[in-house]
């Protein structure tokens, strides 16, 4: 399975310019989508899920047009959108019912799989209770059984980790590294560490245009021997962000302890240390690569 | 200071974030319309406001009152609906909670809301006032401006009547139990009382309508229709009396001069002033309502005890991790094969959302309705109770054709494979069920007595009530829309008997009309419009 998306370009009223001119080739595997909030991240997931068409280009599910034949993705796709609601008078059980047969989904078999769902994402001691008393993280759950309904090829899940708390997080980005395999994932998110472990590729959007499209690896070795370690008086520390890209800083009882990403040794006893993805990340986002406080 | 600059700035943003809504266009372009109808040229034939075929020529004075007249009537119905959204969009939009952080006191949250629902329905007033000297100039019968008899009646007719108004829609929006649908209904069940009170007061000694009273009523309408009765009394010779506000056509139009010289006198306006004090009292006790956006405190009023344990609004305390048991999921290698099969499971799913979420008592007057329908006598049935069985639900059809939108699924809902038509369709086909189930008694007595026109009749007003729900709901996104159209409807045709808009057959005379086969054609229309909305909604969103 191959999911192209071929320049397309999204103007909302106002000439509002979501995305520009944007392509992308997406295969097997996790895809990571990282971007600063407003780069276009949600538009293009709402592209693919046929929820908003592209102004220009296409979007093509091997080689079918999905604009013109939106069936096509919406046979295979789960989406999880990242704001959605739920009918507060129904059940968690009746909610995925009716969105079971939306999808078409054989009755039996939706049955068997909402059990399954509702055990996987641990909410069946509440199968029975109205979802207006559904917390947000339980609702986000929810909205989690309900992209898995239909077994998708192709899972899209916006800003997942949302309203998640930090041991829920942790249990999704394991479950998205169960669930991939010969299915596509699209993960998009803010938080770098939410695709740290799963991620196959990464694509890195800003401003509506791919800026970057690697398997971690490589995007690590965009700042291989560019990130550095030390401590600095707090004085100090302004005068490096001037002149630095720092991508984090930690408060001690010596001082600050410092990591700054740059090409060349910073003039303070600074140590090269192993990059992080998120430093990989500053690094390609920032523009002038100094002065990003953290 | 603070509290004026506060009071400011709360009218001043919820003015712009109205007037700049295209809904808010669309109102002023229907306004335009109607006034543009309202004041026909004598060559076509109708007129809208009537002395018994006698119209007053077309001056300051005559535009003025006519149009203070529609506007009062029209305002206080159609207005309240318009504004009444105020508080809610802070809820919707959140910025309620923001609000509610802040140091601002409720009075002035309250009042700065009132100021901004007073601030709309005085642009759309003076709108009118601008289209009406425009339709004075158009008209040409008089073209000399007055502007002191064009604007006195809005100002001391219409005016007072709409700061009332502004004052009862923040009522209605703070009061839990008629901040929505229900309320609505009230509001209307209101209206409709004070009309006719209004009606009978200024007219009560007098069935002909000859000798009006002007009387201290809250429309303010008594001493134009007083000052008009009179003065056509004395300048029309055959004029027997009879006073008439709507769509009439007329073969021979006559015309007199109006032109009162003293209509508002100091003591009449002190009158109207009077009822600025209910107002004031309004939005005090409307301060004392209003929660500060905090609904967990809903239920306490109804008892502690049932607060902590069956408040709507509490959370369930919940697992946190997900099952650290391996889970193995069923694939889905094959989608339902029997397309009927998974269209009765959509319209199960629909109807589940239709019916849900009601209190007992509204169940048990609905069963009551169903019961009272196979207990009185048929033509009882037809009069009345089916009247009745096809009001009650209004707040359930107003649901049809909103929901995905109303509750924010239409994401998770416009991404599946149903969603182009066979979840509308469903939807619709799960309002139809429900609308036979509401009047199940009446064509169950139908059938029994062989009345086959009124069985067909029956069967055409319940597609035309869900036809037109699933597309007033389709097309406004909104429930208040359908539930205000068909409020009027149901108020002009079964219950007063208006055969034209009688889609229920209660007049016979709009059986031997053939009126039900117009709503025939109307339901076929209106599902489609919805359809056609609703599929360009899921492409377009």
């Amino acid at each position: 399975m191959e999911l192209i998306v071929d320049n397309a370009t999204k103007i909302y009223k106002g000439q509002v310019k979501a995305l520009d001119d944007f392509s992308l080739k997406i295969d097997r595997g996790v895809l990571g989508l990282l971007g600063p909030n407003g780069a276009g991240k949600s538009t293009l997931m709402r592209m693919i899920s046929t929820i908003t068409k592209p102004s220009s280009g296409s979007i093509l599910l091997d080689n079918k047009d999905v604009v013109k034949h939106p069936n096509e993705i919406r046979k295979i796709i789960g989406y999880l959108p990242q704001n959605f609601g739920v009918y507060p008078n129904l059940n968690v059980v009746e909610f995925l019912e009716y969105l079971a047969a939306i999808k078409g989904i054989n009755g039996k078999i939706a049955n068997k799989r909402i059990n399954e769902l509702l055990e996987l994402v641990n909410l069946s001691d509440y199968r029975k209770r109205p979802l207006r008393g559904y917390s947000g993280g339980m609702k986000q759950r929810v909205g989690i059984a309900q992209a898995l309904l239909n077994d998708p090829k192709l899972l899209i899940v916006d800003e997942p980790t949302v309203g998640l708390d930090p041991e829920e997080r942790i249990r999704f980005r394991n479950l998205i590294s169960e669930l991939s395999g010969d299915r596509i994932i699209i993960l998009s998110t803010h938080i770098v560490s939410d695709i740290e472990a799963s991620a196959t590729d990464i694509a890195i959007i800003k401003k509506g245009r791919l800026i970057l499209n690697k398997s971690p690896e490589k995007l690590l070795n965009e700042v291989k021997d560019k990130v550095w370690e030390g401590i600095v008086s707090s004085d100090m520390l302004s005068e490096l962000r001037l002149k630095h890209l720092i991508s984090s800083t930690v408060q001690s009882s010596v001082g600050v302890k410092i990591r700054i990403i740059s090409a060349t040794k910073p003039d303070f006893n600074a140590s090269p240390v192993t990059p992080y993805l998120e430093d990989a990340y500053l690094y390609v986002i920032s523009e002038k690569k100094v002065g990003t406080i953290v | 200071m603070s509290t004026i600059n506060a009071l400011y700035h709360i009218m001043k943003a919820d003015f712009l974030e109205r007037v700049r809504r295209y809904s808010f266009i669309i109102t002023i372009a229907i306004i335009c319309y109607i006034a543009y109808k309202y004041i026909p040229s004598k060559e076509h034939g109708y007129i809208t406001l009537s002395l018994s075929g006698y119209r007053g020529i077309y001056n300051s004075a005559w535009i003025g009152a006519s149009f203070s007249l529609v506007t009062t009537m029209a305002l206080t119905l159609a207005g309240f609906y318009i504004i009444k959204n105020s508080i809610e969009r802070d809820e919707k939009t959140k910025v309620g909670q923001i609000i509610a952080s802040t140091q601002i006191k409720n009075s002035t949250y309250i009042f700065g809301k009132f100021l901004s629902n007073l601030l709309v329905m005085s642009f759309m007033v003076l709108i009118i006032i601008v289209l009406a000297i425009i339709m004075q100039l158009v008209r040409a019968e008089d073209t000399a401006i007055n502007l002191h008899q064009l604007v006195a009646p809005f100002l001391f007719s219409t005016m007072p009547v709409i700061i009332m108004i502004s004052a009862v829609a923040i009522f209605f929006e703070t009061v839990p139990f008629l901040r929505k649908g229900f309320g609505n209904v009230v509001f209307f069940i209101c209206w409709m009382t004070v009309i006719t009170l209004v009606t009978i007061s200024v007219f009560s000694k007098d069935v002909d309508n000859t000798n009006p009273q002007i009387k201290n009523e809250v429309l303010g309408i008594s001493p134009i229709i007083v000052d008009m009765v009179e003065t056509a009394q004395v300048q029309c010779d055959d004029y027997r009396g009879g006073f008439q506000l709507g769509y009439r056509q007329v073969t021979n139009l006559q015309t007199f001069v109006w032109n009162p010289s003293n209509l508002y006198t100091k003591k009449l306006i002190f009158k109207r002033m009077i009822w600025a004090f209910p107002t004031v009292l309004l939005i005090l006790l409307t301060t004392l309502f209003f929660n500060r956006f905090d609904y967990s405190t809903k239920k306490i009023l109804k008892g502690q005890i049932k607060f902590k344990t069956k408040n709507k609004n509490q959370e369930y305390e919940s697992k946190s991790l997900y099952s650290n048991e391996t889970i193995l999921l069923t694939p889905i290698n094959s989608y339902s094969n029997s397309f009927i099969i998974n269209f009765i499971r959509i319209v199960k799913g629909e109807f589940k959302l239709l019916v849900k979420g009601l209190p007992k008592l509204w169940y048990l007057v609905f069963l009551s309705l169903i019961v009272a329908q196979f207990t009185t006598p048929i033509n009882t049935v037809r009069e009345y109770v089916l009247p009745l069985a096809f009001i009650w639900p209004i707040i359930l059809w107003s649901k049809i054709g909103v929901n995905e939108k109303y509750y924010q699924t239409h994401q998770l809902i416009f991404s599946c494979l149903g969603s182009n038509t066979l979840q509308p369709i469903a939807s619709w086909m799960a309002g139809v069920l429900f609308t036979f189930l509401a009047g199940s008694g009446a064509a169950i007595r139908f059938i029994a007595g062989g009345l086959w026109i009124e069985l067909g009749i029956f069967i055409i007003a319940v597609l035309f009530i869900t036809s037109m729900a699933f597309a007033l709901g389709v097309m406004s996104t909104s429930r208040k829309l359908f539930q205000v159209v068909y409020m009027l409807i149901w108020y002009i045709g079964p219950l007063n008997k208006a055969y034209i808009f009688d889609y229920i057959g209660v007049n016979d005379e709009s059986v031997l009309n053939g009126q039900y086969l117009y709503y025939l054609i109307a339901a076929i229309l209106l599902l489609l419009i919805g359809l056609v909305i609703r599929r360009w909604q899921v492409v377009h969103n």
